[in-house]
């Protein structure tokens, strides 16, 4: 029975001895992906009208090719063998407006308004994966994981209480009564312990996955940025007598630009953030200082504010 | 370049000396021409720039899982790792907690003790066949010194009814009810095995005879990682250890033919748990802790372990009456249907 005691507290203890979390830097980190994510979701509002735009075009020239080839014929480009079996009707004639004689189903979400359309979806989600990892790392950090499982080891204490106190003649209840009592002075103390060491395994070992997540963002921004413009590239296009149209669709195809482009650094921005980060909790004595994180930190979330503001002022210009 | 980008390089090439020759021409005709050109290429990029898009996101997607899984798989339980090592402790403090228990598990009460004369068996009556001696409170009779369950009967439902928690034993009671609760789903597979034995009869012989420890014997404690040792030796007497509960108990009931049962009443369950234990203070006029331990009904004088009576002695088990009280059916208080009450 002392032998088990022992062995317990020296457990307990061991855990007492675990670092803390870096909380400030964790929230710094979350701090700046908040302003990354509020400044990138208006563009990603424009991405998913854009793509929703893009899908309806995509549908209808498809639909037209359709009408003038015959359907089971091998796809001219690629992505233009969906639904072949649905053309356009009228357009030719005066007066008759195009139709499309069936309904694709694999089109629904760029015709419906109730969810983004697939490639918007991937880039929210990719985003939300970053920010649920980011907040992961905030409760470790702030330990709000910790009243449940204190609960837990109350239930499991308190259980024993009364197997003991039941069982109090027998003269063991004491020692027992003791090791009860040993827990609740280290209980937090293990819990710290035990959340900073997951969340240096996760800052740590599993960064790269992020890391990886926001190269994909950043390099898969050129198609943000095709989508964002192919309607005005469009109309640029057919603008072919009114150069006043053509400046316009090409100022706000410059807009976008820049838009995506501060997006892309952003995310860059972020990307070293969490990498400080992966740093701080890896070395803790190491040259990255609270105070430096906290510089880069309110640097990105001023960029992202002012960004976000610019990019308000482009949507205001473009309705 | 992927083919995608090679096609969509090359259309707005091609828009781009389609808008030259536009800008070059005079000829309304071919300008018309030229623009449904452009109007038919743009449609041509919207569908390699939709395909485009859809590549770019199952790239996302794919690195997003990854994260996903990352995140799915925190250890956002800190006390993990503690509560197996402690979980382990716990398992090891209950079962010495059990073992406690059976330790205070009352000895057999032998219906005449080593060198002593049991009382008359058969008592002085009066006209209504109950004894004149008193009990311990004012409007109960002394148990009966008999063995026959119809004799025994009203006084079994008379000394339930009188029955209550002795005062600052609360707390130890709330504990044995808690443990029967926490076992019943184990009690009532085997009591639905048996014939619809009550749950609470298998309960309260398990945390009278085992302290509610699931690793031995219902029969006697003994670990179940083997055959019985002590009496009753050997069981059960087939199958290969190490034998889970449930064959145990079953084992352990059958052989006291509780499967042939019908009657579940409360009078009749206090009959068997006493002769379970043995009839030893019956036949001394004395009631039996065995089942009315930590109530007003039951003071001191138990049996000790090598069989002899000791009026002084105390129990530290609670009796069988109280922990049923608790969590028996209230209506009747037992059960007559076989397989009810549950």
């Amino acid at each position: 029975m002392k032998a088990s005691a022992a062995a317990l507290l020296a457990v307990l203890a061991l855990a007492g001895c675990a670092s803390q979390p870096p909380v400030g830097e964790v929230r710094l980190v979350a701090k700046a992906f908040d302003n990354l994510n509020t400044a990138s979701q208006p563009l990603l509002d424009e991405l998913a009208l854009a793509e929703r735009a893009q899908g309806q075009s995509a549908a209808l020239a498809r639909a037209e090719a359709h009408a003038k080839a015959p359907t089971d014929a091998a796809p001219a480009i690629p992505g233009s063998g969906r639904c072949p079996r649905i053309l356009v009707l009228g357009g030719k004639i005066k007066d008759i407006p195009e139709v499309q004689n069936g309904f694709c189903l694999d089109d629904s979400y760029y015709y419906s308004e109730l969810a983004d359309p697939p490639g918007t979806r991937a880039f929210r989600q990719a985003l939300a994966a970053v920010g649920d990892y980011t907040q992961l790392l905030v409760i470790l950090a702030e330990g709000q994981n910790l009243d449940e499982a204190k609960g837990q080891l109350a239930t499991l204490t308190g259980n024993l209480g009364l197997a003991l106190s039941a069982a109090g003649a027998s003269g063991a209840g004491p020692t027992l009564n003791v090791l009860l009592q040993a827990f609740n002075p280290v209980l937090d103390l293990a819990a710290q312990g035990s959340n900073a060491k997951e969340l240096k395994r996760l800052a740590v070992q599993e960064s790269p996955k992020v890391q990886k997540l926001l190269g994909a963002l950043r390099t898969q921004a050129g198609e943000f940025f095709i989508t964002l413009t192919e309607a005005p590239m469009a109309r640029y296009n057919l603008a072919l007598d009114k150069p006043d149209v053509e400046a316009a669709e090409a100022a706000h195809i410059e807009a976008y630009r820049v838009a995506v482009s501060n997006y892309v650094v952003l995310l860059d921005q972020y990307g070293a953030l969490l990498g400080d980060l992966a740093k701080v909790c890896d070395q803790p004595k190491g040259p990255i200082t609270l105070a430096s994180l906290a510089e880069r930190s309110a640097q990105l979330s001023a960029q992202a504010d002012a960004w976000r503001r610019s990019l308000a002022s482009l949507r205001a210009g473009l309705r | 370049m992927n083919l995608i980008e090679e096609l969509r390089y090359e259309i707005s090439r091609t828009i781009n000396t389609l808008r030259l020759r536009y800008a070059n021409s005079a000829d309304p005709a071919e300008k018309k021409t030229i623009t449904n050109a452009i109007a038919e290429l743009n449609g041509k990029l919207s569908i390699l720039n939709q395909a485009s898009l859809l590549q770019a996101a199952s790239v996302l997607a794919d690195a997003t899982q990854d994260v996903t899984a990352v995140i799915a798989a925190a250890r956002m339980g800190p006390f993990d790792s503690y509560l197996a090592d402690i979980g382990e402790h716990l398992n090891r403090l209950y079962s010495l907690s059990g073992e406690m228990h059976a330790l205070e598990a009352l000895p057999t009460a032998p219906e005449e003790a080593p060198g002593e004369s049991p009382v008359e068996a058969t008592p002085a009556t009066t006209r209504r066949g109950l004894t004149r001696a008193r009990g311990p409170v004012s409007n109960l009779q002394a148990p009966i010194p008999s063995k026959d369950y119809a004799q025994l009967k009203d006084e079994y439902q008379a000394w339930f009814n009188a029955c209550q928690v002795r005062p600052g034993q609360q707390d130890a009671v709330d504990y044995y009810v808690k443990k029967l609760r926490q076992g019943q789903p184990s009690y009532e597979q085997v009591g639905q095995d048996m014939n619809g034995i009550p749950w609470y009869f298998i309960g309260v012989i398990h945390g009278m005879e085992c302290g509610f420890n699931f690793n031995g014997h219902l029969h006697n404690g003994d670990p179940l990682t083997a055959r019985t040792v002590h009496v009753p030796a050997g069981r059960p007497q087939t199958g290969t250890p190490p034998f889970t509960w449930r064959q145990s108990a079953r084992d352990a009931l059958t052989m006291k033919g509780f499967q042939q049962v019908t009657d579940w009443s409360m009078p009749h369950i206090l009959f068997f748990l006493e002769r379970y234990n043995g009839m030893g203070y019956r036949m001394r006029r004395t009631a039996t802790p065995y089942l009315w331990s930590f109530s007003n009904l039951y003071s001191k004088g138990k049996f000790v372990q090598d069989g002899h009576f000791d009026p002084g002695a105390v129990s530290k088990q609670c009796g069988a009456a109280l922990m049923l009280k608790a969590v028996a059916p209230p209506v009747g208080r037992g059960l007559r249907r076989r397989g009810a009450g549950k």
